[in-house]
């Protein structure tokens, strides 16, 4: 018994919600019937998660991959329903098929995942999250050429934004973080010359940011990021970026003085510099992160020593998991 | 004791507290008070009425299904409900839904007219299980439908979804 022709629409939504989009894609070849019911409920198709493939499929990679008719599909289907949307290696995806999202409304979108994907330029998705992106909460972007400008955007436009990933994003720099002056948010353009835009006086309350692997990221940077969202950051990733250990003074600092929310430091493989500040910075960082639970500082550095480590312990009583490998002292 | 009139105007007698997990009858009890007058479900015959009687009095100590799922530290509603379904899926529900299609179908209707959430979440579940991991003919197979695409459409709708491969 046809359940689409059993059943009312309602119902119908009922039972495919269970179903993945790749799931949903096979049962519209089943009849006209089925095409034009699941086409038009755009609730099940709130969820465009492409990171996975489906459990049969065995055949090569390149007839599997996403092309910009494909997601134009896509957001047709889903519209302003549209929840997430998860891409991840598509290098076929270009700039028309993001801009799709805009054409259908896609303004509702939570997660905003398109990574590895080299076709996207920092021009489209810039111009496209201000359009798509109020309601905003998870964004990656890693492995994409994604620069200051669109994440700029991303700060003014988004007031939800609790994650971000821009880990092997190597345009990159310290201009995309927001300077705070006099409560004031503002954008500096220090690669045009030292330009300053005011951008309003709020910003998101930033929960996790990952900047593993920018190359142009720097203590300047840190310092920005500690300044603008101190006081809310309980995540950061700055393994393998030019951050010495100035800049995690400076992170220590952020929070004016009181104890920061920094819950997981990442910074492996980093150069930490000399030795004249170090002892000072890794004093002033061990005192202010109470609530640490989780720091990464091996590598080969000279940095970490034993007293480095003592004074962790000592303050940090929710210290799970401190990884000093390869540390020279 | 409440009195349910089924469609074709059999009487049952059930428990007040088991009927109560169909919102339906709790806001009419709630509204008009228990007059001890028979209410009647038209919509629902007497053998699907007994069976979601039999699920109500299976989960009538279930107080946990009845809540709406927790989305305080953010996430998808929608997801949420998902989740938990999927979850809540026991062995009594596993028998319960082994029956044919059409009866499937019924208590899925009954349930979504007498407002059992968790009752319509089970079924529906089993509805869409006879579809995954199943190709498109072995679907057709499963609930009796004829292909009635011709040759152009099926390519078009295939180079569509031509990212799922199916």
């Amino acid at each position: 018994m046809d359940p689409i022709e059993r059943l009312p629409s309602d119902l119908g939504i009922a039972i495919f919600r269970y179903l993945s989009i790749h799931e949903l894609a096979g049962c519209m070849l089943v009849s006209r019937r089925w095409y034009y019911a699941l086409d038009g409920w755009a609730v099940l198709w709130k969820n465009i998660d492409m990171r996975f493939l489906p459990p049969r499929a065995e055949t090569t990679v390149s007839t599997r991959l996403m092309r910009d008719q494909h997601l134009k599909v896509l957001a047709r289907r889903a519209g302003p329903a549209l929840t997430r949307l998860a891409v991840f290696f598509a290098p076929l995806i270009s700039d028309d098929g993001l801009a799709q999202l805009a054409v259908f409304g896609c303004t509702n979108i939570r997660h905003f995942e398109v990574r590895a994907t080299n076709g996207v330029s920092n021009a489209m998705l810039g111009a496209l999250l201000p359009k798509i992106g109020a309601l905003l909460e998870v964004v990656a972007l890693s492995t994409t050429d994604v620069a200051d400008f669109a994440i700029q955007n991303l700060w003014v436009s988004s007031p939800r934004l609790r994650r971000l990933d821009v880990s092997h994003c190597r345009y990159i720099t310290c201009d995309a973080f927001p300077v705070m002056s006099g409560g004031q948010v503002r954008f500096c353009h220090e690669s045009v010359g030292g330009r300053v835009q005011a951008a309003g006086s709020r910003l998101p309350a930033l929960q996790s940011l990952n900047v593993t692997c920018c190359p142009q990221i720097d203590d300047r940077s840190v310092r920005r990021i500690g300044a603008a969202f101190g006081a809310t950051l309980q995540h950061i990733d700055m393994s393998l970026t030019r951050v010495t250990v100035l800049g995690l003074g400076a992170l220590a600092m952020a929070g004016g003085g009181r104890a920061t929310a920094l819950r997981d430091v990442g910074m492996r493989d980093i150069n930490f510099g000399g030795a004249g500040e170090v002892g000072r910075s890794l004093q002033l960082f061990a005192a202010a992160v109470p609530r640490l639970r989780r720091l990464a500082v091996c590598g080969e550095n000279d940095a970490v020593s034993d007293e480095f480590v003592c004074a962790v312990a000592r303050q940090c009583r929710g210290l799970r998991d401190l990884d000093v490998h390869d540390s020279h002292r | 004791m409440v009195k349910l009139v089924s469609a074709e105007g059999a009487v049952i007698d059930v428990d007040r507290d088991i009927i109560e997990q169909s919102a339906l009858i709790r806001n009419i009890l709630q509204d008009v008070g228990d007059t001890g007058d028979p209410i009647p479900v038209p919509n629902v015959s007497g053998p699907i009425l007994s069976k979601v009687i039999e699920y109500c009095t299976h989960h009538r100590d279930d107080l946990d299904r009845r809540t709406r799922p927790d989305t305080s530290l953010g996430g998808d509603a929608d997801e949420a409900s998902i989740q938990r379904a999927i979850r809540q899926m026991d062995e009594f529900d596993h028998n319960f839904c082994k029956v044919d299609q059409g009866t499937l179908f019924d208590i899925i209707l009954a349930a979504n007219f007498l407002d059992i959430q968790p009752l319509l979440d089970v079924a529906s579940l089993t509805v869409a299980n006879m579809m995954k991991g199943k190709s498109v003919e072995e679907i057709r197979r499963t609930f009796n439908v004829k292909n009635d695409f011709d040759e152009e459409e099926e390519a078009r709708v295939r180079s569509a979804n031509a990212w799922c491969e199916n």
